[in-house]
């Protein structure tokens, strides 16, 4: 088995303690269900970190109000799984199924999964295996080996729940020293593959708000895996729609696993918007999600394959998300 | 008459591997253990320029560092020509996770800290990845024995096959390529030795063969094979991949004698992927010619397999692909150029599909035959199946061997021939034959012997050199050992695979181990009974040939009131001084002079069994993504002595040939580095993607075989591969030469077959 380095858990017993921490500590990495961050340890990345348990700051559980859901980050993929949604949103627990597997889904979070690292056969491997060649851009280093010669890091975005959170119109509660703060969960990913996230090192996501779709809404996600059973996404589409008197009024459609981060394709989301959801318009949000994707050779199926699946995942998304919300729309 | 054969009787191991309770290598621990850990190349290829362990030495808590200035230099190799590794490396080394040096010490992070401090400098040599570059002229030399990196040469030809082509009426060429496969048996390897002040070496270890493994471990230590006893421990999976000596178990046991303490050494899941072994990439051209009525006339098949680094099964695992084909079809003229390659790839050994490569080319030649010469797939293979009374090419007579039952069982519950163009589109049915060998020539290490004793109260003891990988042949012998006794299974007790006390055996190596194995314990437990007789017919006043041994008694056939329990029996024997020992031997009727290279030729096994499977599939046009509607798979294993084990044998075999081999499993590369050594990376069929699979059991009832059994479901794990390839070619209207057939594959064959309309 791979070794977990020496390291140090903190457990604060408060958001303002485990931010106070989180500044103070030089190397300190919130920990949540550990599912991604623990194999990473293994495999020698983060070797000097501390971590700070986010167990006890109570970020754990969904409330509905009139007009929101709001999702702890610290609620466990399986309770996201199981618990009854407004039907249009039941594509959160869509996307949270299809995350690994049921063991992982228990203890993996759903802050966890929105901040889930971004990932690359030449990153996610062992201390022995990346010693064969120098470091990498993300480990450090001064090169890719994916795409030689230029300086930018392609590391993949594979988690499940950010496409359907940017797709239904998230929100992301964010808390730093200075108090805090909601962004949309779109503004949550920076495009760098090595920092793939927008949160600075002291700084907590401490829930999502999803906002109640309207009558007429629906939403779908497709995720494309080698292995059914327990895979991440070569590519994965969310499409959110609101249909209106027979026309689509409004779209939004976010890729996954198709580049550095969830890709929003607003060509797609145009292309739909004002149809039927005709064939041609499907066409047309096909191919518009095809010229987003980003893939390049560092996980499973080839990139020209994953960038032609953007099209027909966005397609059959679109159809399902159109089929749920004609029973929606009242 | 069988009251335990034929009976799927709960393994006796099952309920101690539910509840965890059962002890794997790495769950050992002896006293003042200490743990080692191994150095590796991080290079595919490159020569040793310095080697200082002197920090590593240093550090507290180490205990002994290894490096190959600690070993007497012996190279293993499964043949006395194929002996070219060395366990840690000396000048060079060939592939990324080649040992470089070891340590011990008294934990695992300490051991793993050292690692650290050993300095090697390396001075990278250029190297090479693929079969075909490697036997070009301007190629790096891996070995400076092999000229064009060629390992092995099988050569086999019989008949005249220029002349044969001449003759037929239908001749095709195809070119096969497939990646390497790799296990991910469920137990990564791990090795506990303990060598003693009387320098006898204990060792415990995941293994296919305990005796095969005790001698080489001999030869390396320098020692008698008297001093190396390799002990019982459960195994969590072998599939061909546990079956040569590794590294592994030199380090620990060397280790243990530099330090006079046990040590442990437990690999990554990462090690196991790469320092064990992994099956042979593979380039496959072959041409296949027919007679017009559907006969198979004359095949050329050449091979070249990525052998890795070092021999190990080469020559085995070179001729075996062909072996199982021509089991399978017959055909009169035949010519086989099978080369196995060195690359600076991880070492390459046996595994349970022999080459998809190989296999699916030929059920691919069969397919295209048929269609070619209006026949159907079902019939194509009815006329051409090897059969009872035919002899191979190669000169091995099959005794007993119902391949057309099982060809039956599954066109028929398959309701192929209904089926067979008359499915929606998209929709696509396959079928795939496989013959196995239980069993071939192993020279003095090819049969087995077992022991049966009793105590007092008659309490039955098995002895048998018997390794059970998972796959349930203690089981199986223990079911051989209850009904030649009379006794219930779960009464008698089994001393299995420990070197020190078992005679030898073959191993669970070549489906050999229900024929000859379970014949040793057979004949054992018969000459237990006849001396029980022989006792009992004094106390019954009773002639010998007229007794009975069943639930714990021995009585006169006809009257079973006249009846003396066997306790009373084995105490009487004791009484007279004949304490009843049986004993069996068994070597299987093969040619012994038959040798891999130099002499392919004479009786290869004594038992052949036959595997046929159907697999209806649907592919999905848009993404490629192939979805198994249902499998069928019949196989010829003789006798069932466990039905339930040989279904167990048979949906595994699906899993891994069929479902991983075809539509999942492929090692990843990037300059000679496995991108893929984990469990997420390398796409092992789990639960949930298995599709319903309907097992048909054929007995033909084996001659040789112990009542009657053979080989069970091996045949499977190749068959199903080449009927989801070939259902897949139904469903898509082309078949796909790369293995596996992943979607993106899938999906480009049918954009291909879009644009140029290929049939
Ligand atoms: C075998 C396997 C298969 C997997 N398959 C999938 C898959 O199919 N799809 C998928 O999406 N994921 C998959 N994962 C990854 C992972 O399990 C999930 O993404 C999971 O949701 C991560 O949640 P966690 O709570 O375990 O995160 P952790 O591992 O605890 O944390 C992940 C990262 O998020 C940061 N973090 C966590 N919570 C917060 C917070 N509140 N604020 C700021 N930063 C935070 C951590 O510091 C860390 O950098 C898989 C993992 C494994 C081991
Ligand atoms: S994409 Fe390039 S830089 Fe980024 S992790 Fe992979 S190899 Fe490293």
């Amino acid at each position: 088995m791979l070794r977990l380095p020496h390291f140090a858990v903190h457990r604060p017993g408060s958001v303002a303690e485990g931010l106070q921490i989180l500044a103070a500590a030089p190397h300190a990495r919130p920990l949540a269900g550990g599912t991604d961050l623990l194999v990473a340890m293994k495999h020698g990345h983060h070797t000097d970190a501390d971590l700070v348990s986010l167990a006890g700051l109570g970020l754990s559980g969904i409330e509905r109000s009139d007009s929101t859901l709001t999702v702890g980050a610290g609620t466990s993929l399986w309770d996201l799984m199981r618990r009854a949604w407004p039907d249009a949103l039941g594509v959160v627990a869509e996307a949270a199924r299809a995350v690994a597997a049921p063991p992982l889904q228990s203890r993996a979070t759903v802050g966890g999964n929105v901040c889930l690292d971004t990932r690359c056969w030449f990153f996610n491997q062992s201390a022995f295996w990346r010693s064969g060649r120098p470091a990498c851009l993300k480990a450090g280093g001064d090169r890719c080996h994916v795409v030689p010669g230029g300086s930018d890091c392609h590391a993949v975005s594979q988690a499940d729940l950010p496409p359907v959170l940017i797709a239904c119109g998230a929100q992301a509660e964010i808390a730093g020293a200075d108090g805090s703060r909601d962004v949309p969960v779109e503004g949550l990913f920076s495009g760098d593959g090595r920092r793939p996230h927008t949160l600075s090192s002291a700084e907590l996501l401490l829930r999502l708000r999803i906002p109640l779709p309207p009558p007429g809404a629906g939403a779908a996600y497709e995720k494309l895996r080698m292995r059914r059973a327990l895979d991440f996404a070569a590519a994965s589409a969310a499409v959110y729609l609101e249909r209106r008197d027979g026309g689509c009024a409004r779209a939004r459609v976010v890729l996954g696993g198709l580049g550095t981060k969830p890709l929003r394709v607003p060509e797609a989301e145009a292309a739909l918007e004002g149809t039927e959801l005709d064939p041609r318009a499907l066409a047309e949000a096909a191919e518009a999600a095809v010229a987003a994707a980003r893939p390049v050779k560092n996980t499973d199926l080839t990139p020209a394959y994953r960038r032609k699946m953007a099209g027909v995942l966005v397609r059959r998304a679109a159809l399902r998300a159109w089929t749920r919300a004609a029973g929606e729309e009242s | 008459m069988s009251r335990y054969i034929g009976q799927s009787l709960p393994r006796r191991d099952a309920r101690l591997k539910a509840t965890g309770e059962a002890r794997f290598t790495a769950d050992l621990s002896l006293p003042f253990m200490l743990h080692a850990a191994v150095l590796r190349s991080p290079y595919p290829h490159a020569r040793i320029v310095r080697l200082d362990t002197s920090r590593a030495e240093r550090l507290p808590g180490v205990k002994a560092v290894l490096t190959a200035r600690d070993t007497s230099g012996v190279k293993w190799g499964v043949f006395r020509y194929t002996r070219d590794q060395e366990f840690l490396a000396r000048e060079k080394v060939r592939y990324v996770g080649e040992e470089v040096a070891a340590v011990a010490a008294e934990s695992e992070d300490i051991a793993r800290e050292a690692l650290e401090l050993i300095e090697v400098e390396y001075e990278i040599l250029p190297a090479v990845f693929d079969p075909l570059s490697a036997v070009a002229d301007d190629a790096p030399r891996i070995h400076d024995h092999a000229e064009r990196n060629i390992n092995i040469h099988v050569p086999i030809h019989v008949g005249d096959v220029d002349r044969a082509f001449d003759e037929c009426d239908y001749v095709h060429t195809e070119r096969t390529v497939s990646e390497e496969e790799s296990y991910f048996m469920t137990e990564p390897y791990a090795v506990l030795a303990h060598c003693d002040r009387q320098g006898t070496v204990e060792v415990w270890m995941p293994n296919a063969s305990p005796h095969t493994k005790a001698k080489g471990l001999a030869n390396a230590l320098g020692l008698p094979v008297s001093k190396v006893h390799v002990r019982h421990v459960s195994v969590g999976g072998a599939f061909g991949g546990r079956s040569d000596m590794f590294p592994g178990e030199y380090i620990a046991a060397r280790l243990s004698q530099m330090t006079q303490r046990p040590v442990k050494l437990v690999y990554t899941r990462e090690e196991n992927s790469i320092a064990v072994r992994q099956g042979h990439s593979m380039v496959v051209e072959s041409t296949f010619g027919f007679k017009r009525d559907g006969t198979l006339h004359a095949v050329d098949v050449t091979a070249y397999m990525d052998g890795g680094a070092y021999s190990s099964t080469g020559p085995i695992a070179t001729s075996v692909p062909f072996l199982c084909f021509e089991q399978t079809y017959r055909v009169p003229n035949v010519r086989y150029n099978g080369y196995r390659v060195y690359t600076n790839k991880p070492i390459r050994g046996m595994i349970r599909t022999h080459g998809r490569a190989w296999a699916c080319n030929v059920d691919m030649q069969l397919d295209l035959a048929a269609a070619a010469l209006g026949l159907d797939p079902v019939e194509i293979r009815r006329r051409n199946a090897v059969r009872t009374g035919d002899t191979t090419p190669t000169q091995s007579k099959i005794f007993k061997m119902d391949s057309l039952a099982t060809i039956k069982a599954v066109a028929e519950a398959s309701r192929f021939r209904e089926k067979w163009g008359k499915l929606p589109k998209w929709r696509g049915i396959g079928i795939g034959c496989v013959s196995v060998m239980s069993g071939f020539p192993m020279g003095i290490r090819g049969g087995s012997a077992a022991m049966v004793k009793f105590d007092e109260d008659a309490g039955v003891t098995v002895i048998s050199g018997v390794v059970d990988n998972g796959q349930g042949n203690e089981n199986v012998v223990l079911q051989i050992a209850a009904e030649a006794l009379g006794v219930a299974p779960g009464a008698i007790q089994l001393v299995a695979s420990d070197t020190e006390v078992t005679p030898i055996d073959q191993g669970a190596y070549s489906q050999a181990t229900t024929l000859c194995s379970g014949n040793a314990v057979r004949l054992a437990c018969e000459d237990a009974r006849r001396q029980i007789f022989e006792i009992a017919s004094d106390m019954l006043e009773a002639a010998e040939e007229d007794l009975e041994l069943e639930d714990g008694k021995v009585f006169v056939r006809g009257s079973p009131s006249r009846a003396v329990p066997l306790r009373n029996v084995i105490r009487m024997g004791l009484l007279k001084g004949k304490n009843v020992i049986g004993h069996g031997s068994f070597g299987p009727n093969v040619d012994q002079t038959r040798e891999w290279i130099k002499n392919p030729k004479g009786q290869l096994a004594a038992a052949f069994s036959y595997g046929s499977a159907v697999v209806e599939v649907e592919v999905d046009p848009e993404t490629g993504f192939v979805r198994v509607l249902d499998a069928w798979v019949a196989h010829d294993c003789g006798k069932a002595i466990n039905p339930k084990e040989v279904e167990g044998q048979m949906e595994g075999g699906l899993a891994m040939g069929g479902h991983g081999g075809i539509l999942l499993e492929a090692c990843k590369w990037h300059e000679g580095a496995n991108l893929n050594p984990d469990f997420l990376g390398y796409k092992v069929p789990l639960a949930p993607d298995m599709p319903p699979i309907h097992p048909f059991i054929v007995e033909s009832e084996d001659p040789f075989g112990p009542f009657g059994a053979k080989e069970g479901g091996l045949s499977i794990s190749m068959c199903t591969a080449q009927a989801y390839s070939n259902a897949i070619a139904n469903a898509i209207g082309t078949h796909i030469r790369e293995f596996p057939h992943t979607p993106d594959r899938v999906l480009e064959a049918i954009e291909k077959r879009a644009v140029t309309g290929d049939p």
